[in-house]
């Protein structure tokens, strides 16, 4: 289910309650500034409404509330995410959004079991650089619920 | 005050009267007196004083300008002050003329007193006077001084005040600086996203973003070093202001205890005028 990653790969390195996570540049359209999304009705709690990107409404989601992590107050950190995915546009709520590293295949390790075991997004693969341990997240565990929960049998 | 009565019987032998009296005088008066007993020309009897003689013995004629000589002459009763130039220590001296029945002038007695412990006496007070003025001098100096100290204490108050309102204003500058870091990282990341999208083509790009987010990281963290700096000037500032007020405390107690001793060394002052005044006064009714 996650894309394959190449050596040199690009990828956004972003915090969520004190953990880093990366996200392949691939899958990322910028980083924006947070504003305040207007609420739509009749939608998952963890989407909190939608925001006006350049003339674009584009939904947006709070990352805290889709991985089951306690709810945390908007900082001059707080950023907004915009994944591409597959022909729309979602926003991602996330603590901080300040680096840009270069990723090379033999960094990259499968995560052990049990990680992020809160919630039904799962974090296949691991970057392991010096001291550094990222959760590679991918766009469709996070956007495509039915996918992330049987995504193995699916994409085998 | 004996001596200015003239009994009418004894008056011939008023001269010899005063002769066998005036040895026992000098032991009957507080002063030191000196007793000169004479006729119409001469100096018949000198009893010198305890501390002190003239220069006269007897048989010496009336001198002019003496005023036992004036008081025979006369026929008047006279009283001087002989300046201490003269003997070393000031004298009062009186005379009297004596009568015989008819009221003729037969003699005179002159009485000297040392004027030396009431002149000693005059002399303390006054430098007592002179001292206590000295005093409250250099109290009031002392008080001008720490009303100086005080304004200048305030002064530099006010000063220090300014330098944390100017590090204040440095503070609302780095608010703008850490801003403007703040959106140029998100402009390097931003950028960096482009160039990783135009593939090959964005490679040179992608420089230049790693070099936008380098300098946004560093301004970043150069703000950080000058918000501790006046953190570090608004808590050392507070310190001081802290060591002022309590310098103004100090100072205040000190204006306080001047202003005391200045009202005791006013009293004072005036106790040690009265005391030379009452000296002064001593010495003139003698």
């Amino acid at each position: 289910m996650t894309a394959e990653i190449k050596t040199g790969e690009k990828m956004i390195v972003f915090m969520v309650n004190g953990k880093e996570y990366a996200i392949s540049v691939t899958q990322v359209k910028s980083i924006e500034k947070w504003q305040k999304p207007t609420r739509v009705p009749g939608v998952e709690p963890y989407i909190c409404g939608v925001i006006n990107l350049r003339g674009v409404v584009t939904p947006v989601i709070d990352l805290r509330k889709r991985l089951n992590l306690p709810e945390y107050e908007i900082t001059d950190e707080t950023r907004i995410i915009i994944i591409a995915y597959r022909d729309i546009e979602v926003g991602w709520i996330v603590d901080e959004a300040n680096d840009v590293i270069t990723v090379h295949e033999s960094e990259i390790e499968s995560a052990p079991e049990g990680v992020q075991k809160d919630t039904d997004v799962s974090i296949e693969q691991i970057v392991k650089q010096e001291n550094r341990l990222l959760n590679i997240i991918d766009a469709n565990a996070v956007l495509d619920k039915e996918s992330s929960q049987s995504a193995v049998p699916d994409q085998a | 005050m004996e001596l200015t009565i003239n009994t009418e019987k004894e008056t011939a032998d008023i001269l010899d009267a005063f002769i066998k009296v005036a040895p026992y005088l000098n032991s009957l008066v507080q002063d030191d007196i000196t007793i000169g007993i004479y006729d119409t020309e001469k100096l018949l009897v000198n009893i010198p004083a305890k501390t002190f003689s003239l220069n006269v013995k007897a048989g010496d004629p009336l001198q002019e300008g003496d005023i036992i000589t004036d008081a025979i002459r006369s026929n008047q009763k006279k009283t001087s002050m002989v300046p201490k130039e003269l003997f070393g220590f000031p004298l009062i001296a009186r005379a009297i003329p004596l009568h015989d029945e008819n009221g003729r002038v037969i003699g005179g007695v002159g009485l000297g007193t040392s004027l030396e412990e009431s002149s000693k006496l005059h002399d303390v007070a006054e430098s007592l006077s002179a001292v206590v003025e000295q005093t409250a001098a250099a109290i009031s100096d002392i008080s001008e001084s720490i009303n100086g100290f005080s304004t200048q204490m305030s002064g530099i108050s006010s000063q220090a005040k300014k330098v944390s309102e100017s590090a204040g204003e440095i503070a609302d500058i780095s608010v703008t600086v850490k801003g403007i870091s703040d959106q140029s990282n998100l402009l390097g990341l931003n950028a960096a996203i482009e160039a990783a999208r135009a593939g090959e083509s964005g490679k040179g790009f992608s420089v230049v973003a790693d070099e936008i987010r380098k300098l946004a990281t560093h301004s970043k963290e150069n703000v950080g070093q000058i918000d501790q700096i006046t953190k570090k000037i608004h808590s050392l500032l507070k310190g001081l202001e802290e060591s002022i007020e309590s310098i103004n405390q100090h100072t205040d107690g000190q204006a306080a205890a001047v202003e005391q001793i200045s009202a005791t060394m006013q009293e004072i002052s005036g106790s040690a005028q009265h005391l030379a005044k009452m000296a002064e006064k001593a010495l003139e009714e003698e």
